[in-house]
Order: C-alpha cells, then structure tokens, then sequence
C-alpha cells in the first residue's frame, strides 16, 4: 500500500504540486521539492500526534473515535491554514492520516509509514522532474504531448521504483 | 463535438486515488457509485445554497460538507475517505469563488438546467471511464496473469493510452 501511496501523491504533487515550480531551472527547483517533503512529513506527523493525543484524553475518547476523519480534518485544516498552504495539501493530509492511523500497528509503525511516504514522494517528485526538464529538450511528437506523456513518464518511473523497493526491501 | 481537455485532468486526477487499492470489479463499482453521487448532490446543493454562506467561508464550507460524507460512508460501509478527493477534483469550484463567471449567474437563470446537464453528463462519463478501466484491469491482470496491470505502473500505461486516445479525437465537421 505504500507504494501505491507514494506513486499517487507523488504524481499528484508532482503536477498539481503544494506551489508551482519551474521546469527551467532545476538547481532551485530540487532544494525546493525536498523542503516540500520535510514540511509535509512534519504536517503528516504532526497530525497523526495531535490525532493521538485526543485518543488519550478520557472525557472525548469516544466522540474522537467516531469521528476520526472530522478530527483528524480539523487537525490538518488547522496546520494547513497556518501554514499558508494549498486545498489539495490540506485534503491529501487529512487522508493520508486517516489511511496510515487505521493501518498502523502502533504509533511508532504509524511515524515510520509517515517517513516512508514522504521520502517516496519526494523522491518521486524528483525524478519525475528530471524526466521532465530531459523532455524540454527533446521533440516530443504533438499527439503525445501533454498527459499522454506525463502518465507514461510515470509509468515508467513508477516501475523502476518498484523495482528497486523489492530490491532493497 | 469535441471533449474539452480540462475534462480530462478531471478525470484523470480523479481516477488517481483509485490506483492506491487493486480495486476489483465489485469495489471499483461501490467507489465510484459513491463518488458520483456525492459528486451530484454536492453541485446540486451548492448550486442553491451558495449564497447563505459568506464568501470568505464558502470553501471552508465545501470541505467540510466533503469531509462529513467521508466520515458517514466510513462509518457504514468501511470505504477508505481516497474517493474524497476524486469528488474535490471532479468538483467545478469555480461557483464558489467570487472572482469566477459561475459564481455571478444567478441561482435560477436560464442556464441553469443546461450547467445541470453537464454536471450529469460528466459524472455519467467518470463512471464509464472507471468501468473500463477495472474491466481491462481485469482481463489484462486476472485473465491473462499480467500482474502489472493492478499496480500503479500498469494503471499509469493505461492512463497515458487513454489520454492519447482522447488527445487525438476525429473532429466532427
């Protein structure tokens, strides 16, 4: 399921991403795309810990835990507004907490998943943005142009990932 | 007529929390009966109630009303929220910023039933779209064992065909 959430939320940050990022010059644009995963992975973090917090308080418990998805919304909505940043960050946060919080084992599993995505998504994002800044260069036949060639650069990306992973892990 | 193509990012950016679990045919049909249908009756709820709310909380109000559907449709059916964020990208939100044209039609002018039909008519086609796809999933996955097919990189491949075939519509004359 990991790998399916990165490839997702990496494709969907990488063309709708939290803020608009230039092709042109990829030497600003990098630092930029992993300062975006360290403040999504504190975000994401953040959220499943103020989430958890609220399971502890006795009075609320069980209000909390039938309405963990308007919680944990609330949470993110709240971090997203503080933090300035865009609709589809606050609802892919929301989300993505909720999937991770009733996955995890325990808090500790929950934090590492978060980890895991928000290095996969960065990474993707990264490559992702090489591919397209190759592309720049090349003549791209115009049938092809546009999504067409975005979904099978990201096939294709999707597909080495998934390789190395089973590599590695 | 030719399909504008920013139905297209709809759809596709729509379809891609579906990649996150290997829908089967069964489900497939459950998330996207469910997104559609929220889909129609949030335009449709919106459409008339936009003005009660003030501008500055409309948005607010959408993700709210979003969120509450997620959290109704987990609580009887268990279905992950991903199908949230399918209806936050099919959604037309253009009526709930003032800047836009929609926001400044009149809740019951003329257009009305034509701006209705539309609204339909692309749910009807998201459906379709998601239909398929789980069938040539299923064919190209279950049939004829090619796994790749109920992973992202498969989906992705079938994407990019989709979006060439829909690029290079025969234009009518």
């Amino acid at each position: 399921m990991v790998y399916s959430l990165i490839i997702t939320f990496g494709l969907l940050f990488a063309i709708r991403g939290v803020k608009s990022l230039t092709l042109q010059n990829p030497e600003k644009t990098l630092p930029e795309v992993w300062r975006q995963a360290v403040d999504f992975c504190l975000t994401l973090a953040f959220t499943l810990l103020y989430f958890e917090a609220s399971l502890c308080i006795v009075g609320i418990q069980s209000f909390v835990q039938d309405h963990a998805l308007l919680v944990i919304g609330f949470l993110a909505y709240v971090f997203s507004k503080y933090q300035k940043k865009t609709d589809i960050f606050f609802l892919s946060m929301t989300v993505l907490t909720f999937l991770i919080y009733s996955e995890q084992k325990n808090l500790l599993h929950g934090l590492f998943w978060v980890g895991a995505v928000s290095i996969g998504i960065a990474l993707f994002r990264t490559c992702f943005l090489g591919l397209r800044y190759k592309l720049l260069f090349s003549r791209v036949p115009k049938m092809m142009q546009g999504w067409p060639i975005l979904c099978l650069l990201a096939s294709l990306l999707s597909l080495a990932l998934w390789g190395i992973g089973r590599l590695i892990f | 007529m030719k399909i504008p193509d920013s139905l297209l990012s709809r759809i596709i950016f729509a379809y891609l929390p579906f990649m996150v679990y290997a829908f089967d045919l069964e489900k497939a049909w459950i998330a996207v009966l469910c997104v559609v249908a929220v889909f129609w009756l949030t335009v449709f709820f919106f459409w008339f109630t936009r003005n009660l709310f003030p501008e500055k909380l409309r948005s607010e109000v959408f993700f709210f009303w979003l969120l509450a559907w997620a959290q109704a449709v987990w609580y009887f059916t268990k279905l992950q929220p991903l199908w949230a964020l399918s209806v936050f990208f099919l959604i037309p939100t253009s009526f709930l910023e003032p800047s836009q044209k929609a926001s400044r039609v009149r809740v019951f002018s003329r257009v009305v039933p034509r701006y209705f039909w539309e609204r339909f008519l692309a749910g009807f086609g998201f459906i379709g779209f998601v239909i398929v796809m789980a069938l040539v999933q299923e064919v190209l996955g279950r049939q004829f064992g090619m796994m790749s097919f109920q992973r992202p990189a498969g989906i992705l491949l079938l994407l990019s065909l989709a979006a060439f075939l829909w690029k290079n519509q025969p234009y009518q004359r």
